[in-house]
């Protein structure tokens, strides 16, 4: 598949790289001159110098032959104005973009933009369980970004911890899909009784993940 | 700044540059609540000293920006900053979220405002208006372009 990459910065870097040595035939538009020069050197990757949100610079890259474009730039809006020019200007099948605010996923979601990756989000909850400032909870996406699968231990005084499954204040939309309980995984039902330590798995959709982890763990996550 | 009180009067001017100043101005004298946000505080010495909006500091690609520029009671919001792609954020968080009914969009790139306009936005290009002045000034008469 040929690849079209905007953007700069550690994670395009490493992205490129990986790409590349699978075989993925990679260009990279790179604002920065000087930064361009380094990456050319140091990828198997076309490297192009430019800006990754100008029409012209695009097609320069070849965007009209992509299969997909991933927009990695440190602002949203740059990944925003990528994307809608590669589906609209040029047809490119699959979008993917770096969304930093996690209150513009919807609105990438809503202009048709493949998938979304949702750093400052992952980063959050990750930062949360690894330093109990929060629950411990994780997730991960699966369906191009439009589902998540969220996973929650129950601590000590958690609000569903001595609850039946049918009196959980879910929201809307949120399937409580398995727990595993002593290495054991269990479907529950609507009696199933939780219990201090077992860890959830709850499939919905990735927004509703932090009212999942308020409703099953508490606390400020 | 978040009252409804006077709901489908209110527009939002995003930018406060050489265009945003005038239009918040010119916006506030013909009697409109203006809410004018910029990221850059000292950019709201543009106003013109009578300005009787508000003027807001703050990044408005932010939907918490924008609600607290009254973007829910607004009728119209014009996204007029410097930055092409900016505005277009703003503008598609407006609609996408707000349901803004009315969005303008300033887009410089004659090439990018196809894609905007393709997608339903209202875009005003100053290129594409500077180019047609100056075409008509060139067919008209020695003398008419003044």
């Amino acid at each position: 598949v040929r690849v079209l990459v905007a953007g700069e910065g550690p994670a395009a870097y490493h992205l490129v790289r990986r790409l590349a040595a699978a075989g993925h035939e990679v260009t990279v538009v790179v604002r920065d001159a000087a930064d361009a020069s380094v990456l050319a050197r140091r990828v198997a990757a076309r490297v192009v110098p430019g800006d990754g949100t100008d029409p012209v610079v695009l097609e320069r890259a070849g965007a009209r032959r992509a299969g997909v474009v991933l927009a990695l730039a440190s602002r949203d809006h740059e990944n925003l104005a990528t994307c809608r020019a590669a589906q609209r200007l040029f047809g490119v099948p699959r979008t993917v973009a770096l969304v930093h605010d996690p209150d513009h996923e919807e609105v990438f979601r809503a202009l048709g933009v493949t998938a979304t990756l949702p750093a400052t989000r992952i980063l959050a909850q990750m930062v949360e369980g690894a330093t109990g400032l929060g629950a411990e909870a994780s997730t991960v996406l699966a369906a191009g970004g439009r589902l998540a699968l969220s996973e929650v231990v129950l601590g000590p005084g958690a609000p569903a911890v001595g609850r039946p499954v049918r009196e959980l204040s879910l929201p809307p939309g949120a399937l409580l899909a398995c727990l595993l309980r002593e290495g054991e995984a269990i479907v529950p039902g609507g009696e199933t009784a939780l219990r201090e330590g077992d860890r959830l798995v709850v499939v919905a959709r990735p927004e509703l993940h932090q009212g999942i982890v308020a409703a099953l763990a508490g606390g400020t996550a | 700044v978040t009252g409804r009180r006077r709901v489908g009067r209110r527009v939002i001017v995003v930018g406060c540059g050489r265009l945003g100043s005038v239009l918040a101005g010119r916006l506030g004298e013909a009697g409109r609540e203006v809410v004018v946000i910029d990221r850059e505080p000292d950019a709201f010495e543009r106003l013109p000293r009578e300005f009787s909006g508000i003027p807001l500091p703050g990044d408005a690609t932010e939907p918490s920006v924008l609600r607290e520029a009254g973007v829910e009671g607004a009728a119209c919001l014009l996204a007029v900053t410097e930055d092409d792609t900016v505005n277009l954020l703003v503008a598609e968080v407006a609609r996408t979220i707000f349901q803004v009914p009315r969005v303008l969009v300033r887009v410089f790139d004659p090439a990018r405002e196809r894609v905007y306009r393709d997608a339903g936005l209202e875009t005003v290009s100053p290129t594409e208006l500077a180019a047609a002045a100056f075409l008509a000034a060139l067919e008209g008469a020695p003398g008419s372009a003044s």
